[in-house]
């Protein structure tokens, strides 16, 4: 299913089409071994709280988040964020709290203006 | 808990601050002392010295700075025990679910860059991060200490306003934009006259926050 992610603090959209990677082999694999990641695509990782840059081939923005506040789709809390995880050598071990992490193309934080405490909404995407 | 901790209780399990009892960094029957304020109404009680230091919206805490408090707040500062941070953030949280009003993000009151590399940790941060995950409100580690302050307890009132007067500033321009129009919760360890956790809130204020409140875990008087 696609999915879109907005950050309703800052009014902006962080990815229009985000990729849903709830499956176990999605979560396996990850970005690992793609060419890129195109301005407004993302993934969208349920339940992490960690993540690796190996088998990685361009750096990435990661937003760590809370568990929605309510029900499962639920608008849900920034608690960490990484600006350019570089390939390969980024890692993030754990982010205590988080339930949940985005990964976008990296600049997205910095054009979008998201910061710690800002509240996302992922949601269906509407066609 | 994260796995390296478990790891780390097998090999050096915990005693308790309060009875030295093996098990838990803060056994249960000692932890009930982080609660003696649980149930009473927000808001500073009467007779206290300086009802509520002026810029701050709100001024919560667990208990009074004494006894198992005191010395579990010690074992966590001096003798680096950092499993404590748990339990006493978590009686952080409890007094704020109850008490606090709003709070859109925990900011921890830094220690100076320099104590913190001695000691290894900054015990604000662990707290405000426990509070955090109890809460469900994110921590940020926005302020730093700009100027390495004279430890406050043994200054009197007005010197420890003066130690600590423009001693904070905002880490850096995200940081600024994370506080700007928010409700801050300052969170730190303990409160004696409110000198940090104002120098704090002004810096705050300063950066465009909207409110600032503030959480410890205990009060000294």
């Amino acid at each position: 299913m696609a999915l879109v992610v907005r950050n309703t603090s800052r009014g902006a959209l962080l990815a229009e089409r985000l990729e849903d990677g709830s499956s176990f082999w999605a979560k396996f694999m990850g970005l690992m071994g793609r060419r890129s990641l195109h301005e407004g695509d993302g993934l969208w990782l349920p339940g992490e709280n960690g993540i690796h840059m190996l088998f990685m081939r361009f750096p990435i923005d990661a937003v760590f988040v809370s568990p929605p506040r309510d029900g499962r789709e639920g608008p849900r809390r920034v608690i960490a964020v990484r600006h350019s995880l570089r390939p390969w050598l980024g890692v993030v071990w754990r982010v205590g709290g988080a339930k949940g992490v985005l990964e976008l193309p990296a600049g997205t934080l910095d054009a979008s203006g998201t910061v710690v405490g800002d509240e996302i909404v992922i949601e269906p995407r509407r066609t | 808990m994260p796995a390296s901790l478990s790891i780390l209780d097998m090999a050096l399990p915990a005693f308790c601050a309060g009875c030295d009892a093996e098990g838990a960094a803060l056994c249960q029957a000692c932890g009930r002392t982080l609660d003696v304020r649980l149930s009473l109404p927000p808001g500073v009680p009467l007779g206290l010295k300086a009802a509520m230091p002026l810029p701050l919206a709100q001024l919560e805490w667990c208990a009074p700075f004494s006894g198992v408090v005191r010395a579990s707040l010690h074992r966590l500062k001096y003798a680096g025990e950092r499993r404590l941070a748990v339990p006493l953030g978590e009686a952080m949280a409890a007094r704020w679910r109850l008490a606090g009003a709003g709070g859109e993000l925990l900011v921890p009151v830094p220690v100076h860059a320099a104590r913190a590399r001695v000691r290894g940790f900054d015990q604000a941060v662990l707290l405000a991060r426990n509070a955090s995950r109890a809460l469900l409100i994110p921590s940020l580690v926005a302020l730093e200490r700009s100027r390495n302050t004279a430890p406050q307890f043994d200054l009197g009132r007005n010197e420890r306003r003066a130690n600590v007067r423009g001693a904070f500033a905002l880490r850096g321009p995200t940081d600024a934009s994370a506080v700007r129009g928010r409700w801050i919760v300052l969170v730190d360890d303990v409160v004696t006259t409110g000198s940090t956790l104002v120098a704090c809130a002004d810096a705050l204020y300063e950066a465009g926050a909207l409110a600032v409140s503030a959480l410890t875990v205990a009060r000294d008087r």
